[in-house]
């Protein structure tokens, strides 16, 4: 192995995770087109990620008028799916549009919004939308309360927290079936990298409905990951993150003033437990970067 | 007559329906083809083929006698990979250790794989110390035949066993002073660099101990060594302090105490390709010291 490939490898080892990569220039005319592919077909457990496909399938479903996006939706506290951010994180009811909980659950990964989005939508529709898209490496089992019932039945553990403080621990490797790509909801960088162009060229859905997708995309508040690696103003960056136990992964699309956008999957695995490891963040911006540097014409 | 070379022959005529094709891919021309056919027809006492002008079609009776050749060729292929496990194991079992594995240890290992090699006791054991990165690219090519590795540690698609967590002490060059504080003791204890490994030997163990040594209030650093044995030369001489989980590990000027909390320990697993499970769980039996004096 040669090229960006052999350095993108070298940055996953020192960062201490095993890395998944796939880098493609968006709408090079039908031909393959030139790819930036580590380990690029391996499945991989999506964590968060998943919320980009229901993203999309909330879009078909709009199209299709299946469903209202103003139409407000009410996220009662004991009803909604732990998390650290959004919804999840707050106190009381609340009300909102469901084009908006579909922006919350992408723009800060918000778990009670992705669910409320999940039940709005129905897992059947995120089956249609891979399928008709061709995404066939991805499957969709279910949701973020899903994989927090499994974590708590396969650590052993009472509570959440509890279970996600067992996958933190660095003396007791746990592997629950939320970690296996063959149980869980899982993807290739190839097949993201291909959801992204369809987005990016109106093929996902209607185009008043990609464009409404692109700007959410645009919207996601975290800048440690993928935006770490373009750390300046002649570069957009738009992505969707995943974090679960050992696994962080974004996949997004980076767009230089006046050149081709580029999609971007970057997926991790941490050989280390614990919660907090900005060194694993960052290797995601700097190994994109290197990718993408090798697609800029 | 060779029996499994004319089954295969019928095998490949049947999956390609062409003697051509199927004379190219065995490697021979038509004619050897041809005649193997009519041997192995002859043996069995049945037809297996039709040769019809469009090529060649299964009778029913080699409809019906074409799973059995398959099984038979599995068969031959599981014999020849046993044969195969066999032959690598006359050599011994390779086992990789990192240098930072108590020379007690190493031994137990050696004893443990070798005792559970039955047939293969004969090779005995080999034994090859380098890093935790060059251990596991070794045991995924299929160099080594299983490796005892510093955790946590990149493993790819291998499969490993528990996390042994051996107890830790310090060289330290000079007698601390006395403290009464219990959470403080590691950094009183640590006044000159830590000597590490180089980082390079596996990223993701040292930064774990970097960040441990941080949350601990450890502030004199870290200083790169090649193996304990330049440790020591430093601690010995008042530049640095050793981490070591050797027990036998020591030098005069320099005072050997146990690491607060255990705080610090060597966190050991075993790794081995997957066709491996019980013998990852042997020497991950073997890491652990047995308890008392024997």
């Amino acid at each position: 192995m040669t090229g960006p490939e052999a350095r993108i490898r070298e940055l996953f080892t020192a960062a201490g995770v095993r890395g998944w990569l796939h880098a493609k220039r968006i709408g090079s005319s039908g031909d393959p087109g030139p790819e930036v592919a580590l380990d690029a077909d391996g499945r991989v457990v999506m964590a968060s990620v998943y919320k980009l496909p229901l993203l999309v399938a909330f879009c078909r479903a709009v199209d299709d008028g299946a469903l209202d996006p103003v139409a407000p939706v009410r996220l009662l506290p004991e009803a909604r799916t732990a998390g650290p951010t959004g919804v999840s994180a707050m106190s009381d009811p609340v009300t909102m549009s469901l084009r908006d909980v579909a922006r919350s659950m992408v723009a800060v990964s918000d778990n009670a919004a992705a669910d409320a989005l999940l039940d709005a939508v129905g897992l059947p529709r995120v089956h249609d939308a891979l399928r008709v898209l061709g995404l066939r490496a991805t499957s969709v089992h279910g949701g973020t309360r899903d994989t927090h019932v499994s974590l708590v039945r396969d650590t052993g553990a009472d509570t959440l927290p509890d279970a996600m403080s067992r996958l933190a621990d660095n003396d007791r490797p746990v592997d629950p079936t939320a970690l296996d790509p063959l149980l869980s909801s899982a993807t290739t960088g190839r097949d993201m990298t291909r959801l992204l162009e369809a987005i990016w060229t109106d093929a996902a859905a209607s185009p008043a409905q990609c464009a409404y997708m692109r700007t959410v995309l645009g919207q996601q508040v975290w800048p440690h990951r993928l935006a770490a690696g373009f750390p300046h103003p002649a570069v957009r960056v738009a992505g969707k993150t995943g974090t679960l136990g050992p696994l962080r992964h974004e996949v997004g699309v980076v767009q230089y003033r006046d050149e081709p956008a580029v999609a971007v999957a970057v997926f991790t695995r941490a050989a280390r437990a614990e919660v907090h490891l900005p060194a694993v963040d960052a290797v995601i911006g700097s190994t994109a970067r290197v990718a993408v540097g090798a697609l800029r014409v | 007559m060779d029996l499994l070379r004319y089954v295969r022959f019928f095998v490949t005529i049947a999956e390609e329906r062409q003697f051509g094709f199927a004379a190219r891919r065995i490697g021979i021309s038509q004619p050897p083809l041809s005649r193997g056919l009519q041997r192995l027809e002859a043996e069995l006492g049945v037809r297996l083929l039709d040769r019809g002008p469009h090529g060649v079609d299964l009778t029913d009776a080699g409809a019906a006698l074409l799973p059995h050749a398959h099984r038979l060729l599995q068969a031959e292929h599981t014999l020849r990979q046993a044969a195969q496990i066999e032959a690598t194991g006359s050599r011994g079992v390779r086992l990789g250790v990192v240098p930072q594995l108590p020379i007690a240890a190493s031994a137990r290992l050696a004893a443990t794989a070798a005792a559970r090699a039955d047939g293969r006791a004969r090779g005995g054991v080999t034994l090859l110390t380098a890093p935790t990165t060059a251990l596991v690219d070794a045991v995924a090519e299929g160099r080594l035949d299983v490796a005892v590795v510093v955790h946590p540690a990149v493993l790819g698609s291998l499969v490993a066993g528990d996390v042994v967590r051996l107890p830790t002490a310090l060289l330290v060059p000079h007698p601390p002073r006395a403290s009464t504080d219990p959470r403080s003791r590691l950094r009183e204890l640590v006044r000159v660099p830590l000597a590490v490994p180089p980082r390079e030997d596996n990223p993701p163990a040292h930064d774990l101990l970097v960040d441990t040594l941080d949350e601990q209030g450890v502030t004199a650093g870290t200083t790169r060594v090649a193996d304990e044995r330049a440790a020591v030369a430093l601690a010995a001489t008042g530049r640095a302090c050793v981490l070591t989980a050797d027990p036998t590990v020591h030098a005069t000027g320099v005072r050997r105490v146990p690491v607060p909390g255990d705080v610090l320990p060597l966190r050991l697993r075993v790794v081995a390709p997957e066709r491996a499970p019980e013998l990852v769980a042997a020497l991950t039996a073997a890491l652990v010291e047995p308890a008392g004096p024997r």
